[in-house]
């Protein structure tokens, strides 16, 4: 059977998303939960407090294995588990999705407010981030 | 079924790398800066603060110092509050309210008093958990003081008469126009000493005094700082430096950056005081202070 691809809808990307972090929150980031203990994550200047070595550390590490888990699995499989319950995967512009395209495509995925800008190129492009551009790559759903 | 195989070793690779990253942070505790907040208090006590900018001497609205005191009670990285004080006092219920607003706060609290903290000003610096004064501070003066301008015999010499219409007979009660009757004076010390009454309750109560402590007290004097610690009204003599030590041992800590909470002062203030000032000093006159005095019958009763 012959198989459409077409661009993924922005409501499933979103909800793949959601739940791609809720495995980054119970699997990489709550081992953090006991030495965070008195930081409000409401307040911008705790999360961002240089003056604080240890918290600023934490927050990197957190960021570099929230990074690697979308692109070890993107490069692996095309598709994260948010992405797999919802059927849509990724694809690469060029000949085959390399590390580097799935590095760059998903280093704004901790940082929601940089996510956001990011997502806003696709009032743009119609169908993809500005990242996703940079890195020739795009989210699509197969039709059968 | 491969795929799920990848994504579950994925996982649980990331798992235990962050389990053994977080385990490294797990003694050095990661706490955001602990601070302590110093809130001035400079000036007469009054509920706005008798604020005129450059022209007049300024002082402090309770106001605003409760409102800086709910600020460092809501920041979870200020560990202590130190009340830097310099006031020779202030009016009952700005007293009152702000000495009520220190006690209940969530924080530990050092009371440091500079050149002065008598009066209304003490009855605050008494809430707190600790006094810290210079052996020359000035402190205690635990009375409170009723007073007023009287024009009566002024006015004779000049010819001109004060014709009272009132309704009620002791509506003008302290009017600077014409003396007190034995029971209007009667009146007046009768309130006076209530308030000192309750002056002296609420100081004995906050710094656990004994009776004869209290009975020294009374009498409204003011103490230096060496004669007021054997009295029981300070408990360190010494300045910021120990305060700030004093607010650390409290509190638990060894390091703390300070910062002080202040009004900031916009240039639009400035400008609007300025000019406020300016119209209201061409504008007013002899006749016009006359009539400020008799509109609040210019009695004021001051701790």
């Amino acid at each position: 059977m012959k198989k459409f691809e077409m661009p993924a809808p922005l409501w499933k990307r979103g909800l793949a998303y959601i739940i791609d972090m809720i495995i980054v929150n119970v699997f990489i980031i709550s081992p953090f939960n006991p030495i965070f203990k008195g930081v409000r994550f409401t307040n911008i200047k705790d999360i961002y407090s240089i003056s604080n070595p240890n918290l600023f550390l934490a927050l990197v590490i957190i960021s570099i294995l929230t990074i690697l888990y979308f692109t070890i699995l993107e490069y692996k499989l095309r598709q994260t588990l948010g992405k797999s319950l919802l059927n849509i995967s990724v694809i690469s512009l060029n000949k085959k999705l390399t590390f580097s395209q799935t590095l760059l495509r998903n280093l704004t995925k901790p940082f929601v407010i940089l996510l956001i800008i990011d997502t806003f190129y696709i009032i743009v492009s119609k169908d993809q981030r500005y990242l996703e551009k940079i890195s020739k790559t795009k989210v699509i759903q197969e039709i059968k | 079924m491969k795929k799920w195989k990848i994504v579950l070793l994925t996982i649980l690779l990331l798992w235990l790398v962050s389990y053994i990253v977080a385990s490294f942070f797990k003694d050095s505790k990661i706490n955001l800066e602990d601070k302590i907040a110093v809130i001035p208090i400079y000036g007469p006590i009054t509920i706005s603060g008798s604020s005129s900018f450059i022209i007049e001497e300024s002082g402090s609205s309770s106001n605003s110092i409760i409102e800086f005191l709910d600020k460092a009670n809501s920041d979870s990285s200020v560990k202590a509050i130190i009340l830097e004080i310099d006031s020779p006092g202030g009016t009952v219920v700005a007293s009152e309210e702000l000495a009520n607003a220190v006690k209940s706060s969530n924080k530990p609290t050092v009371a440091l008093i500079r050149e002065v903290g008598a009066s209304g000003a003490y009855w605050v610096a008494s809430s707190a958990n600790k006094i810290i004064a210079s052996p020359m501070s000035i402190t205690g003066s635990i009375g409170v003081l009723g007073s007023y301008l009287e024009f009566s015999e002024i006015f004779e010499k000049y010819g001109i008469t004060y014709q009272e219409l009132t309704a009620g007979e002791l509506k003008e009660i302290g009017s600077p126009f014409k003396p007190l009757t034995p029971k209007e004076r009667e009146i007046i010390q009768k309130k006076i000493n209530l308030i000192h009454d309750y002056f002296i309750d609420e100081v004995s109560r906050n710094r656990n005094l004994s009776v004869t402590q209290i009975q020294e007290i009374r009498s409204g004097l003011f103490y230096l700082g060496r004669e007021a610690i054997d009295l029981g009204l300070v408990d360190y003599l010494g300045n910021k430096d120990l305060a700030i030590n004093v607010s650390k041992e409290l509190a638990g800590i060894k390091e703390a950056k300070i910062i002080t909470y202040e009004r900031k002062v916009s240039f639009l203030d400035i400008f609007s005081k300025l000019s406020a000032n300016q119209f209201y000093y061409i504008g007013r006159g002899i006749g016009a202070s006359m009539y400020i005095q008799a509109k609040g019958n210019g009695f004021s009763i001051r701790t």
